[in-house]
């Protein structure tokens, strides 16, 4: 299996694409030159020079500061979100698939409803009343991306359980639960592990989105997003204020997109002889 | 089924609002200072919240049925006329983008299936990898940054009606038009692309070759018709993207569109403006998708 992934182009340029930003996240204080939240009202709006590597935004903080810990609130919210939406929706999947009927209308049918609102409003009208912060965001972001999860997860469910060897299983006096653990859910894994990856990529999306908005990740705690919202009023002034914000968001999320890629083509083999 | 659906919206947005922590009367009027209680108990009057909330909830039913949402709380504006003026820049917005998007992105998915593994196949498929990847706002900032500032060649925002100068009207629409475009074609084109090698891949198609028709017959008469329900599905759920893209495109380029008001409400904790600018958005995204699936129906009758 591992070595199937390394001898995918995609899936290593991918990683290569990622691991640096998973690096800085973890060691991001250490690498920081300044308190990212440090206002120097002497200097804004600085092209980079030797104190300030980056440069400085218009407050007179840091950007590289700001860069370097804006990544931990991006990947908290989007594997938050992703973790919960994988959480929730693979169980009223397997659920609903299972036992069908009742469960399955009463279920899917909720599932439904959140599909009923565009992704952005929804989260928007949330953080207008509850206000904003990680783990709304988080809540958020998951419950929106929940239905993917279930609708793929329903699908895998209703394709297998009618296969011979769920039958044998049950026949010979297995529970339910362990024929949904052992039986079922290993067999569906693939389609789920490839969203897995395309959601973060959206949750990341739409976490930058919101905080671009000035609604998401609250300042002056620094975000991308944010950081880039800001910016853009000073596009003129100072280039390279909004450059390196956009350029980490973007290959950010074209590396988790790429990996989502390279995962199909190696996790569905039927489309293997094809891309 | 549509109605069904807006029904459910309607009353989750109700259900939303009246959980929220907070009196939407008290979150009108500011929460950060101390704010008369006589006022708030006129607000609250005036928008209803007085009355036991079951009864709230029939009286808003009512009148959303009659489109009525009452009035802005900060201008007392009807919020109907609000949406009525703005909606049709939104819509106007939203259709050239995904007019825009769909042509280039089936024409350069096409282009890069009948060119498969050559240069074009390449370049398509690496700059659509590249376009799904760009959020709006950045893609939207740099062509802000290179076709405004640096080359001066188009404005970078605003609006300026129709009726007054067609020109400069569509001039200022070029550059949202080309952002909220360029990521669903990338999307669009991606999916043209499978879609069609998949069919191309089919038997039948070899048949039809060795029948005698040419390329051209084989590709537009046949392929595409079979590959288009993916395509198709692809574009309807662009509709979701679409709509949470105009919110940014809106904002980056000061387009006094629907989903700016939709902000500025939500700033001021508007509430009647909040919940007439989601219904109608909602219900659009709602008659989009159902109009979807009866697309569908037309292109494949084994769905019928």
């Amino acid at each position: 299996m591992l070595k199937r992934c390394f001898r995918n182009r995609t899936f290593i340029i991918s990683i290569l694409m990622l691991l640096p930003f998973m690096l800085i996240a973890i060691l991001g204080p250490l690498i920081v030159t300044h308190d990212p939240l440090a206002i120097d009202s002497v200097n804004i709006l600085k092209p980079p020079s030797r104190t300030y590597i980056l440069g400085t935004d218009e407050f007179g903080r840091d950007i590289f500061s700001r860069l370097i810990l804006g990544i931990r609130p991006t990947l908290i919210v989007a594997l938050g979100s992703t973790g919960l939406a994988f959480f929730l929706g693979f169980i009223i999947g397997l659920l609903a698939g299972y036992y069908g009927g009742v469960v399955e209308q009463l279920l899917m049918r909720m599932v439904d409803i959140v599909l009923c609102f565009p992704p952005i409003l929804l989260a928007l009208m949330i953080v207008a009343f509850w206000g904003s912060g990680i783990v709304i965001l988080i809540f958020i972001i998951g419950i929106l991306y929940t239905p993917h999860f279930a609708r793929i997860t329903y699908s895998g469910v209703i394709q297998v359980k009618t296969l011979a060897y769920i039958e044998s299983e049950r026949s010979l006096g297995a529970s339910s639960f362990r024929i949904l653990k052992r039986g079922i859910s290993p067999n569906i894994m693939s389609p789920l592990i490839i969203q897995v990856s395309l959601t973060i990529a959206s949750a990341i999306l739409l976490e930058a989105g919101l905080s671009f908005l000035g609604v998401g990740i609250l300042p002056p705690a620094p975000s991308w997003g944010q950081m880039i919202g800001a910016a853009k009023g000073y596009v003129m002034l100072s280039p390279n204020y909004i450059f390196w914000p956009s350029l980490c968001l973007c290959l950010t999320i074209l590396g988790t997109n790429l990996l989502g890629d390279s995962l199909r083509d190696i996790l569905d083999p039927k489309l293997n002889n094809e891309t | 089924m549509a109605l069904i659906q807006i029904f459910i919206v309607l009353s989750l947005v109700f259900l939303l609002l009246h959980i929220m922590p907070g009196d939407p009367a008290v979150l009108a009027l500011g929460t950060d200072r101390t704010v008369d209680p006589q006022v708030v108990e006129a607000l609250r009057h005036e928008l209803g919240l007085d009355k036991p909330i079951l009864e709230q909830y029939l009286i808003y039913i009512k009148n959303v049925a009659n489109l009525n949402f009452g009035n802005s709380i900060t201008d007392k504006v009807p919020v109907m006329s609000y949406i009525a003026e703005r909606i049709p820049r939104t819509i106007e917005l939203a259709f050239l983008s995904i007019i825009v998007a769909s042509i280039i992105g089936v024409v350069l998915g096409m282009v890069a299936a009948l060119e498969r593994k050559k240069a074009a196949d390449i370049i398509t498929t690496s700059l659509a990898a590249l376009g799904i990847s760009l959020p709006v706002f950045v893609l939207g900032t740099l062509f802000i940054y290179v076709f405004s500032f640096s080359l001066r060649l188009l404005p970078a925002g605003g609006f300026i009606a129709l009726s007054k100068n067609a020109g400069a009207h569509y001039a200022r629409l070029v550059l949202p038009v080309a952002t909220l475009a360029l990521p669903m074609a990338a999307s669009i084109a991606r999916m043209t692309r499978s879609s069609m090698l998949e069919v191309l891949n089919k038997e039948f198609v070899q048949t039809l070759y060795a029948k005698g028709l040419s390329r051209q017959k084989v590709v537009f008469g046949h392929v595409l018709r079979n590959a288009m329900i993916p395509i198709v599905t692809i574009i309807g759920l662009q509709f979701g993207n679409l709509i949470g893209g105009t919110v940014l495109i809106e904002y980056l380029f000061n387009l006094p569109g629907l989903c700016s008001v939709l902000l500025k409400a939500i700033s001021y904790r508007d509430y009647p403006l909040i919940q007439g600018c989601i219904f109608v958005m909602s219900s659009f995204y709602i008659l989009v998708n159902m109009f979807v699936d009866i697309l569908y129906g037309a292109l494949d009758p084994r769905v019928r």
